[in-house]
């Protein structure tokens, strides 16, 4: 795929537009702005603790070990670039598309090459991680701008026809392999949802990683405009229903307001960040209200 | 089941013409991706659970619809096997036997299958048509009067009772159903006959039915003679060798096939057994004389014989152990030669049927007379007799002052002038010397109550000798008048009895009255008349029969009880007329008491009757119906006609159309609702 293709010129235009905003919110990635909580190798010394066993024994201070006989290690302020994964749900449901819209799976590929963009352009690191019923493909987290290449070309395959959807074996893959702390970006449609899926979330929001869930939904999924009865077909293989949307559609909007609302209840209860992305909607609206949130937190 | 168009069920194809649509509108649903199908599934569960059941009750009814009006077009009909008739309207009149031998036979009773065989028979009727139920026990009655409200013929049934000891009279009851089929709204007028026709019954007694009616008999029960033994009669008679007792002649008759077999008999008297005995059946039955104390508090008893048969009922009989309370007629004859004074007289009180009450008579000559006591007799004639002496005079006074009856009649030796010095005071009138005069007559009065309007039987008597009556009490009943309009028989009172006089004689030497066919009531009628007003008859009445009771003077209250209970309690004003008696049906002895202004409560044997069925009753062989006429055992009349069920299905067609619109209203209410 071109970069076209993933990234529209228009929408990379208003994207390139919000990155001052990113970057006043992020406080400079590129400069090594991004403050890091952790403590570690760096040059401005931060204080003494007590050695344990199996602390790095080069971070010991020997010299304050000569002047108080205590072992003591050295902690510093650690100054990095963010580290940041792209994780996109490529399964056969993000193939579906109103009509006269892309398909979820080209928002999402738009939504998350904005966002590698930004980062890039930040010099941040940012890395892509595809995956249905498990992760297909990983592109490990660079500050090249031939990588991010890497990337948008990665974003503009089209989903699995049929292929169905893990979050939970794909998320753990993802933990596994998340490395020091950085940005967790997620945009999926999150039809596998339930109560465990997004479980591996915790782990990385617990390891200090920043999550952003990006629900990709069709605005047809959101509110069944359909009038005329016909047979409904899932895109992974969920068999058929003749229905009449007409009098389905109130206790339609009823399950659906219910699978939105469990899905943000179960990210924000393990400290990630939900956010719905309606394809009709542009994806800077929807990186906007993140960013924004993202200076207000001090990210990085 | 049939149909009356069979090439019509190939419209049943078309029933198939809703689902198909159904199938087909799903095959043509057009296919429409969505990711979210499983929340739509989840929302179709929750929801459309009723939407769905509509939808299915919507194609049931519809298939329902088009299936029915396909079946109703082929024009479907039921045979059905109708109790009675053809299935079309008539009037029918209905006569059930309720006899004895139909009540107290069988189990269930023979009447209880005949009054049910009527009701099948009324329910088979087709609406519109006209139904009569004759009860033909005798006497016959009219249960339902013809109408066309079969539920209200079908209710009366139950009225029905179930025991009875009534005879038959089915010939009467035919005329009688007959009547009630006259202007008839149908044609098609039938008479049944429900009944065990045996012979007794007088089914071959009935006359034809008239033109435009047919009649036909069922018969209830077997068309066998089934055995049987009963007591048919039962009659005390004053013991003549032991005073207070009384003799019982009782007979029994029983089915041939009782020959040779001995019988236990008693009597029983408040349950209590008086006498033990056996018979010996021989040709058909047996006698016994059975002998039994008189009792003033328990005038009743019964015979009852001891048997294992078809009728329980007749094998007890009710008594009355108490003196006869048949009129005793003491008739004194002036002419003791024997002369056709006493020839007539006497044969007249002698041929008067029991019926009305029996009568004894005993004629003496006037010195006979003479030494007489009154007390055995409760009327005394004096036919063409001497004027009784002062003594005898008195006699006579007292006995009619105590409630008897005098009978005074000249003749030849008839004194008029010594009668009104004597007996001046008790007789109506003053009688004259006779006179010889031709008249005709003696003929009822205007507004006398002897006979029965327009048929007295004197008409064309002839009177050649009289004796005049002057100061005729006006109180007196003149009951004859000759033509000339003098009197010709008065009846006053005295005391607490009667008096009669006679103008002329009661032989032939004055007057043509013993050669008419009234001779003979008048004097049976007049000597009731004349005789105590306390006494019923001796024999039984027939069940159903009605009866008078009349008190003796001074009576004040009456109590009147049967085997059923309580019939009657009459006090005061009420007992000035005669108390009638209706309610007779059961058989059994009849107690009453009375109480006056001196005495309390207590037993009357002489106004005690019995009601028991009549003998005939008991005889079960089995009798004929009339030539010509159509007889048949119970439920043969069956027919089997075909009922259609268009109409219903019709009917059934337009209610699933109702109820298509009604779901179909439903369902898009529920399309509404959800959108």
């Amino acid at each position: 795929m071109s970069e076209g293709r993933a990234l529209d010129p228009e929408v990379a235009k208003r994207v390139a537009n919000l990155s001052v905003t990113a970057r006043r919110a992020v406080d400079g990635l590129l400069s090594g702005i991004h403050k890091s909580p952790h403590r570690g190798a760096s040059v401005v010394f931060v204080e003494h603790r007590e050695y344990r066993p199996g602390d790095d024994l080069r971070l010991l201070d020997w010299r304050a070990y000569a002047r108080s006989d205590r072992h003591q290690i050295k902690r510093f302020e650690q100054e990095t670039h963010l580290r940041a994964t792209l994780v996109v749900d490529r399964s056969g449901s993000m193939a579906y598309g109103g009509e006269g819209r892309r398909t979820k799976s080209e928002h999402a590929a738009t939504l998350l090459a904005a966002l590698a963009l930004i980062l890039v352009r930040q010099g941040d690191a940012a890395g892509l991680t595809v995956f249905d019923t498990a992760v297909e493909r990983r592109l490990p987290p660079r500050t090249k701008p031939a990588h991010l290449e890497e990337i948008l070309r990665e974003l503009s395959a089209p989903p699995v026809e049929g292929a169905g959807t893990s979050l939970r074996a794909a998320l753990t893959q993802v933990a596994e392999r998340a490395g020091r702390r950085g940005l967790i970006a997620v945009a999926s449609d999150l039809l596998d949802f339930d109560e465990r899926a997004l479980e591996p979330l915790s782990w990385l929001v617990g390891h200090g990683h920043e999550v952003i869930v990006f629900h990709v939904m069709d605005p047809d999924e959101l509110e069944l405009p359909f009038e005329d009865p016909a047979r409904f077909e899932g895109f992974e293989g969920e068999g058929a229903l003749d229905a009449d949307p007409e009098a389905l559609r109130e206790a339609y909007l009823r399950e659906v307001g219910a699978f939105l609302a469990g899905c943000r209840a179960k990210c924000v209860s393990l400290g990630a960040r939900y956010v719905l992305a309606r394809s009709d909607e542009p994806v800077e609206t929807t990186l906007a209200s993140v960013l924004t949130s993202a200076r207000r937190k001090g990210f990085g | 089941m049939g149909f009356e168009t069979p090439l019509a069920l190939l419209a049943l194809a078309a029933a198939a013409l809703p689902v198909i649509a159904h199938l087909l509108r799903r095959q043509d649903l057009p296919k429409r991706r969505l990711p979210t199908v499983a929340l739509l599934r989840r929302a179709e569960a929750s929801s459309k659970r009723r939407v769905r059941l509509v939808d299915l009750l919507l194609l049931i009814a519809r298939v329902l619809l088009i299936a029915l009006a396909a079946l109703a077009v082929a024009g479907p009909f039921v045979r059905e096997r109708l109790a009675y008739g053809d299935g079309s309207v008539a009037s029918v009149a209905v006569v059930i036997d309720d006899s004895m031998s139909m009540a107290e036979r069988g189990a269930p009773s023979l009447l209880a299958q005949a009054v049910e065989r009527a009701g099948a028979i009324v329910d088979s009727l087709p609406p519109g048509s006209e139904v009569a139920i004759v009860l033909a026990g005798a006497a016959p009655r009219t249960l339902v009067a013809r109408t066309d409200e079969l539920d209200r013929a079908r209710r009366a049934l139950e009225a029905v009772p179930e025991r009875s000891a009534r005879g038959s009279d089915l010939a009467a009851a035919l005329e009688r159903a007959e009547r009630e089929l006259a202007g008839a709204r149908h044609a098609d007028r039938r008479v049944v006959v429900l009944s065990d026709v045996a012979a007794h019954a007088g089914a071959d007694d009935a006359s034809p039915p008239g033109p435009g009616v047919s009649l036909r008999f069922e018969r209830i029960g077997e068309d066998a003679e089934a055995r049987n033994a009963a007591v048919v009669l039962a009659r005390a008679t004053p013991d003549p060798t032991t005073p207070g007792q009384v003799s019982i002649a009782v007979e029994i008759r029983a089915s041939a096939d009782f020959d040779g077999e001995r019988l236990p008999l008693r009597l029983e008297r408040a349950g209590e057994p008086l006498v033990q005995t056996e018979v010996a059946i021989e040709r058909g039955g047996a006698r016994a004389t059975l002998h039994a104390p008189v009792s003033a508090d328990e005038p009743g008893a019964l015979v009852v014989l001891e048997v294992d048969d078809a009728i329980e009922a007749d094998d007890t009989r009710p008594v009355l152990l108490r003196p006869p309370a048949g009129v005793r007629v003491l008739v004194v004859h002036g002419d003791v030669g024997g002369g056709e004074e006493t020839r007539f007289f006497d044969r007249a009180i002698d041929l008067a049927p029991d019926d009305e009450g029996a009568l004894s008579r005993r004629s003496v000559d006037p010195d006979t007379f003479a030494a007489m006591d009154l007390a055995d007799a409760e009327v005394v004639v004096l036919v063409d007799a001497p004027a009784p002496s002062p003594r005898v005079a008195a006699r006579l006074r007292e006995h009619v002052e105590a409630g008897g009856g005098l009978w005074i009649a000249p003749g030849a030796h008839f004194d008029a002038r010594a009668y009104e010095a004597r007996l001046g005071d008790l007789m109506p009138a003053r009688p004259q010397p006779p006179v010889s005069s031709e008249v005709g007559g003696p003929l009822p009065s205007a507004g006398g109550d002897l006979f029965p309007a327009g048929a007295s039987g004197l008409e064309g008597t002839e009177t050649r000798r009289r004796i005049g009556f002057e100061g005729l009490d006006p109180n007196a009943d003149t009951l004859l008048r000759f033509e000339d309009d003098s009197p010709a028989l008065v009846v006053g009172a005295h005391g607490d009895g009667r008096v009669a006089l006679t103008a002329t004689s009661l032989g032939d030497d004055w007057t043509t009255l013993p050669y008419r066919p009234g001779f003979l009531p008048l004097v049976a009628r007049l000597a009731r008349r004349l005789a105590p007003r306390a006494s019923t008859p001796d024999a039984p009445i027939a069940p159903g029969a009605s009866l008078a009771l009349r008190p003796a003077a001074g009576v004040v209250r009456m109590r009147v009880s049967g085997p059923g209970g309580e019939l009657a309690d009459v006090r005061g004003a009420d007992l000035e007329d005669a108390l009638q008696l209706e309610d007779t049906v059961r058989a059994g002895v009849y107690r009453v008491q009375v109480a006056t202004a001196d005495r309390p409560l207590h037993e009357e044997p002489r106004l005690a009757f019995l009601v028991a069925p009549p003998p005939e009753e008991s005889d079960l062989s089995p009798g004929e119906v009339p030539d010509g006429v159509e007889a048949s055992a119970a439920g043969d009349a069956s027919a089997v006609v075909a009922r259609p069920l268009a109409p219903w299905l019709f009917l059934l067609v337009g209610l699933l159309a109702v109820t298509e619109a009604a779901l179909r209203l439903r369902a898009s209410h529920l399309a509404r609702a959800s959108a």
